[in-house]
């Protein structure tokens, strides 16, 4: 048990290390700042809605992009500049390093998913139960990152270019299948079955009932499901990943 | 492995390639390994302090490892690598591309770890470097231990491989001495011949007479011991690779 704790002391040693040098990196910064803040500006400028309404997507959307900004390009960067190799010499589980990636991307995605909420109490826009909300952001943070380290397990490549354009097919079609633009309520039936295998659909749910009172799943059965989504992606990962670090290093 | 945490724990490496942080100053990665060594923060402290110290590196320790020298990293890895006191260091290439004055501190410095009780295992395809550091070297070919030795019981295992270098004052026919019994094989080098043996003392005595009888006059005459470079090449592809 206390060699369990001493690894995972360790992951936030890794992911202390990865704030230093990552989330200064253009790639970070373009996907993880730039772009979700101009696909906001696009989605709320000319939308004759109530900001309230607005709301639950616009959170739901920048939650999603910020927190799985960092996770797929770790892995690769490190792999390229050998120092993968320096981590596994120590003495490290592949997984304290793959934890340590999901709380460095964590991290990153919570920072910055608090800015549009810190925007909406500034407007006087209130949640119904705001430690609820703030629950449903920081498990929706932790499902993203796992979601993002996962991205970065297959293909083994070492260019993070690759693994970033990668997660990039994979994270645009799940924004527009999430009822971020329009609400799951609203889907059709075959709209309303392709948006539930979308751990986004669950948030931004979420944060409409919490916002509008207007929601298509019960609010339980959101939480249950993004902790459902965050407990298979980061075991999915941390098992991609071992099965797939002898061709990454080779 | 029942437990390779528990072995890596108590281990420490320098890899071939540089592979320190570059993103992160010459402290920050010490603090890095240090903490992922568990090492304790005012050990830790005190460690880096040390080993930065000893290794020159001190004054440039707020500075970016990307601005280091290639000697620099290197120096840095080996501070990365001693800063949980492992019991077991393993080098891999140390010296490779390092300029004269770093190659140097660092063989000095495996030689003063090794002499403080650290197990050393070097790998490199220096063999002078090998010759120089090692108490027991392993030839490893495609992956397995051809031999595994003391340097000086490698070389007495190939005592076939020891060679005359003897030059005459005029040019002669390596053939000439090739069918004498005691000589393996003669081949010319440069303006000598060199000649292996297995009993010199019976060659000198017949290079001697040969001189005498031809008119020669004997310039120079060397026995050479078999290098680690010939032990090495011998296991790997056989006498004849060396004695050609």
């Amino acid at each position: 048990m206390s060699g369990l704790t001493e690894q995972f002391k360790r992951s936030f040693v890794i992911a202390e290390k990865n704030i230093k040098i990552y989330y200064s990196k253009g790639p970070v910064i373009l996907f993880g700042l730039v772009f979700p803040l101009f696909l906001a500006l696009a989605y709320v400028i000319g939308r004759d809605i109530p900001l309230k309404e607005v709301l639950p997507g616009l959170i739901g959307m920048t939650t999603f992009f910020t927190a799985t900004s960092v996770g797929p390009s770790i892995v690769p960067w490190e792999t390229r500049s050998k120092t993968l190799e320096r981590l596994l010499c120590c003495p490290v589980a592949l997984w304290t390093i793959i934890v340590g990636d999901m709380l460095s991307s964590f991290i990153f995605g919570l920072i910055i998913s608090v800015i549009p909420l810190a925007l909406t109490l500034f407007l006087g826009i209130l949640p119904l139960n705001f430690i609820m909300l703030l629950l449903g952001l920081v498990i929706a943070n932790l499902c993203f990152a796992a979601l993002s380290v996962l991205l970065s397990a297959y293909p083994p490549t070492d260019i993070p270019a690759t693994s970033m354009m990668l997660s990039s097919l994979v994270k645009f079609p799940l924004v527009f299948i999430s009822g971020v633009f329009i609400p799951v309520e609203q889907l059709p039936q075959w709209g309303t079955a392709i948006a539930s295998i979308s751990p986004l659909t669950y948030f931004t749910d979420m944060v409409r009932q919490l916002f509008v009172n207007k929601g298509f799943y019960p609010l339980v059965l959101d939480f249950l499901a993004l902790i459902a989504f965050t407990t298979a992606f980061a075991l999915a990962a941390i098992k991609l990943h071992e099965k797939t670090l002898a061709k990454r290093l080779s | 492995m029942k437990n390779p945490i528990g072995a890596k724990q108590r281990v420490g490496v320098v890899p071939e390639v540089s592979n320190a942080y570059v993103d992160l100053t010459a402290w920050e990665n010490l603090a890095l390994i240090g903490k992922l060594y568990g090492v304790p923060s005012q050990k830790l402290r005190e460690n880096a302090t040390g080993l930065l110290k000893e290794f020159g590196l001190y004054e440039v320790k707020d500075k970016l490892v990307r601005a280091f020298s290639k000697g620099m990293k290197q120096r840095l890895l080996l501070c990365m690598a001693l800063i949980n006191d492992p019991e077991v260091l393993f080098l891999d290439e140390p010296t490779s591309g390092l300029d004269v004055e770093s190659a140097r501190l660092l063989r000095e410095k495996i030689t003063r770890y090794n002499k403080d009780g650290k197990t050393v295992f070097l790998s490199t395809h220096n063999m002078e470097e090998a010759n120089q550091l090692c108490h027991r070297i392993a030839i490893i070919n495609h992956g397995r231990i051809a031999a595994v030795d003391t340097p000086e019981n490698l070389r007495a295992q190939s005592m076939e491989l020891q060679y005359i270098e003897v030059a005459f004052n005029k040019i002669v026919n390596a053939k000439e001495f090739s069918e004498n019994p005691s000589i393996a094989k003669a081949v010319p080098a440069g303006n000598k011949v060199r000649i292996y043996t297995a009993d010199p003392s019976t060659v000198i005595a017949f290079l001697v007479e040969h001189a005498k009888k031809n008119n020669l006059r004997i310039l120079s005459l060397n026995t050479m011991m078999p290098s680690l470079e010939d032990v090495f090449l011998k296991l790997i592809r056989g006498k004849e690779a060396v004695v050609k």
